[in-house]
């Protein structure tokens, strides 16, 4: 694993959006970016409301394997999710969560964001399955995957136009809600202890 | 940005790469993990003139597949373990009445129902023997999303040049995640249409006749060309020829022979570190690319290991893998499945054959595969 | 006449036929012929598709294009030449063991997409070409090589099945009705939907044989005793129908809209919303 190798994991219920979240940071990072990308997407039996899961790697070479061992970014949308998934998370690895979906985040966890998402999406735009764009637009800034603007490229490319409006608004939400968790001019996922809460 | 990149599945490349290869029917049945080749072909094709159709069961898909070639449509259908198998029977007619078209078999793992999310690689036998008698094959294994669009392609023209139904071995990895697939400029792609006679359209024509290419030119029906096929062994009239043991036997030697005489047009692979290498690693599909970064690792710790990976999995390109693996002394065969190459490559080769088999359901690791090449070596 | 019409559709070095001596088959081979010519059906626009048994081999004896298939999938096969080239007269020969057993499921579901197919079948009530074994409409009690005691399966009606999984046109005679055979058959090839005659022919050779119904003469006039045209049908008693098999035009409707005209209208919407978007 050469150092541009990235593992995300976006662990949430079906109608939650997470799948959405792996096309457009696989459009941003790999069609925008010109990385190599490579996205999987799992779900259970159920049409609705089952765990759910997409996986996304990114890397400057090929990537060999189809599957998130050690993911560098988790998002849990859901305290199933987030039990399953953070004991994966590589060294310096970073959690975000919903803070109000995901009650007990895990102790003593290093790097782990709480955000308001699904709050702050109702908030912003009156729609709580805008909580997805909410968490993209953190995820632009608190990840690697790729820069705010392919990230912000690849919603315009993606959304029929007659939702890019909202959509907008919540990833812009999201943008800010992160920045305001991040210390200004540091990097994201710094190697801290810190426990960073809106 | 480069436009012509797209994020695609393995499925959603398979049908794309259909349609760019000049696909104008669709003929299947709704099966895991295939389905959405179909769901793209119904949502596409009819925009382009074409048409999908959902048939009530794979027998029907494979029958309507062939059909519709007779007729002129290049044509293909798409389907996973239990399907495939439904097809074997028609398919022997593609092959005997020498139809072009193209099947999709998206393996997952099996026997029966089996795992029907889950890949494997089950089907390499069914998809060389599935079918009864002696018969032709092509099959065609990608190992990436790219790749499965222009395996794809090649499948169609394939199958055109050499009037044959011609397969496609995806698994349900495969075909449902996404990579990059960087998309030809529209026309630069190299599209192959059947060869059509020129002959009379009188009671001269022979529709199975040699013009000398070792392929007879194909006539649709409907273009004046008045003929018949029966999926009894025939001779150059398309009339049933049992009488003949010359006749017979000459057939058969037909339909071997343009696949196995033409083995430098259709066979295909990739070798990977292999000049050097004191181990052979024989892989296919997504396999070969967790074999690749077992061999990047092997190589850090002094073993000096390559990969042959069959594109073309049938005909099976068996004079380069001897040639590869015989001065090896041993090669690793790493398959999703109990060991079907495994036997071919003992067969192939004077090398020692180590099976790496794993049949759970899972993509095989390169953590596995580096742990083979460590005890292997 | 006959002889023109042999003359133009039969490839006569083809000939002699492999039928046995008093097989129904040519009888209902020449009405379809007859009907092609009625119906004015240009012969190289004719694709004839043939499943597996001793009705399909019916298809090597005619000069169009033809294809002789597997065993039960003629009309799948059918139904792609179709697709891919409406303006063609596709004519499916099929038996009552193609059709109705190993074919069954092609049969109900072609029929309920009406797509304009015209299938033929030759019911002679069993397997001829694997010597005299039971089908699906082999009557109940009748014997057979794999029914030595008395067949108990009841039989299909090949036609009720067709009507009710939605042909649209279907119709019923015999290798005596040899008049009807052909009005039925010239209907059949004109209908633009799915379109099923079924012809009841002789097995003199092995279904005859076995059940003591005397010699091809003999099964022809039998004909003539249990076929009950549908008018009078209509008026019998249940006790004047045992054992009787009703013939006649059962279905012939324009009501339900054919498949590739459908699916034409299907490319034209796609085609539409494509240029709007």
């Amino acid at each position: 694993m050469n150092g541009n190798h990235y593992e995300m994991r976006f662990g949430g219920s079906g109608g939650q959006g997470m799948m959405l979240l792996g096309d457009i940071l696989s459009l941003a990072a790999g069609c925008l970016e010109g990385k190599e990308i490579l996205l999987t997407k799992s779900y259970g039996p159920e049409s609705r409301g089952g765990a759910c899961r997409s996986e996304l790697v990114i890397d400057s070479s090929p990537i060999n394997y189809p599957a998130v061992f050690r993911p560098d970014f988790v998002l849990a949308m859901t305290q199933l999710a987030c039990d399953q998934y953070h004991q994966d998370l590589a060294p310096g690895g970073a959690l975000l969560l919903d803070a109000d979906l995901v009650p007990r985040p895990p102790a003593g966890q290093r790097n782990l964001y709480r955000l308001p998402l699904t709050r702050l999406a109702r908030e912003s735009t009156g729609k709580a399955i805008t909580a997805n764009m909410l968490a993209l637009g953190a995820i632009a800034v608190l990840g690697r995957a790729a820069g705010v603007e392919a990230v912000r490229q690849a919603v315009r490319e993606l959304l029929p136009a007659r939702l890019l409006d909202i959509n907008m608004i919540a990833f812009n939400a999201g943008l800010q809600a992160a920045e305001q968790l991040r210390p200004a001019g540091a990097p994201a996922e710094r190697e801290t202890a810190r426990v960073h809460a809106a | 940005m480069n436009t012509r990149y797209k994020i695609l599945t393995g499925n959603e490349a398979c049908a794309l790469g259909a349609l760019d290869a000049g696909m104008s029917f669709f003929a299947g049945y709704p099966i895991t993990p295939a389905t959405e080749i179909a769901e793209l072909a119904a949502e596409l094709l009819p925009r382009r003139g074409g048409k999908y159709m959902q048939m009530e069961d794979e027998l029907a898909s494979i029958s309507a597949v062939i059909g519709a070639s007779f007729a002129g449509a290049k044509a293909m259908t798409a389907t996973s373990g239990p399907g495939f198998s439904l097809m074997q029977e028609n398919l022997s007619y593609g092959m005997l009445a020498e139809i072009p078209c193209v099947v999709i078999d998206v393996m997952r793992q099996g026997p029966c129902q089996g795992v029907a999310t889950l890949p494997a690689q089950g089907d390499l036998m069914q998809a060389r023997w599935g079918t009864h008698g002696d018969h032709p094959v092509i099959a065609l294994a990608p190992c990436s999303v790219a790749e499965a669009y222009f395996e794809t392609i090649r499948a169609f023209n394939l199958a055109e040049r050499f009037r044959t139904p011609v397969l496609v071995l995806s698994d349900a990895a495969l075909a449902h995640m996404s990579e990059k697939v960087g998309l030809p400029e529209p026309g630069s792609l190299t599209i192959v249409n059947r060869k059509r006679p020129h002959s009379p359209k009188d009671k001269s024509f022979r529709p199975y006749a040699d013009d000398g290419s070792g392929i007879a030119p194909l006539a649709s029906f409907g273009d004046g060309y008045r003929w018949y096929v029966s999926g009894i062994i025939h001779d150059e009239t398309g009339f049933p020829a049992t009488a003949s043991p010359e006749a017979i036997s000459d057939k058969v030697k037909h339909l071997l022979g343009k696949i196995e005489n033409n083995r430098a047009e259709i066979e295909a692979w990739e070798e990977y570190r292999a000049e050097d290498a004191e181990l052979l690693i024989l892989a296919i599909g997504l396999v070969a690319r967790s074999a690749k970064a077992a061999i990047d690792q092997a190589r850090l710790e002094g073993k000096k290991t390559g990969l042959f990976r069959p594109i073309t999995l049938w005909p099976f390109p068996e004079r380069r893998f001897a040639e590869l693996a015989d001065p090896c002394g041993k090669t690793l065969v790493c398959e999703m499945n109990e060991g079907q190459l495994a036997g071919l490559a003992a067969q192939l080769s004077h090398a020692k054959i180590i099976p790496l088999n794993q049949n759970n359901g899972r993509l095989i690791t390169a953590e596995t595969i580096l742990q083979g090449i460590r005890e292997a070596y | 006449m006959s002889g023109h019409i042999f003359d133009k559709y039969l490839r006569r070095e083809k000939l002699p036929h492999m039928w046995c001596p008093g097989c129904g088959n040519g009888i209902v081979t020449q009405a379809l012929l007859r009907a092609i010519e009625a119906a004015g059906a240009a012969q190289d626009e004719v694709v004839i598709v043939s499943g597996v048994g001793c009705s399909s081999r019916a298809n090597g004896y005619l000069d169009f294009c033809g294809i002789h298939t597997t065993h039960g999938r003629p009309i799948a096969f059918a139904t792609g030449v179709k697709m891919a080239s409406p303006r063609l007269k596709v004519i499916v020969i099929t038996g009552d063991g193609d059709c109705a057993s190993i074919g069954g499921n092609h049969f109900i579901h072609a029929a309920r997409r009406n797509i304009d197919l015209t299938v033929v079948v030759y019911n002679n009530s069993n397997y001829g070409m694997t010597g005299g074994q039971y089908s699906p409409t082999t009557p109940l009690g009748s014997l057979s090589k794999t029914s030595p005691l008395g067949n108990i399966e009841p039989h299909f009606d090949v036609c009720s099945l067709a009507g009710a999984a939605g042909a649209t046109y279907v119709a019923r005679s015999s290798t005596y009705h040899v008049q009807a055979l052909i009005r039925q058959l010239t209907a059949a090839v004109r209908h633009n939907g799915f379109a099923v005659v079924e012809a009841m022919c002789d097995c003199p050779t092995l279904y005859g044989r076995l059940n003591r119904q005397g010699d091809a003469a003999a099964m022809l006039l039998r004909w003539k005793e249990i076929c009950l045209p549908r008018e009078k049908a209509r008026s019998a008693s249940p006790e004047e129908l045992e054992g009787k098999i009703v013939i006649g035009e059962f279905v012939n409707s324009a009501e339900r809209p054919e498949y590739t005209a459908s699916y034409d209208q299907l490319i034209q919407q796609a085609k539409a919303r494509e240029a709007r978007a």
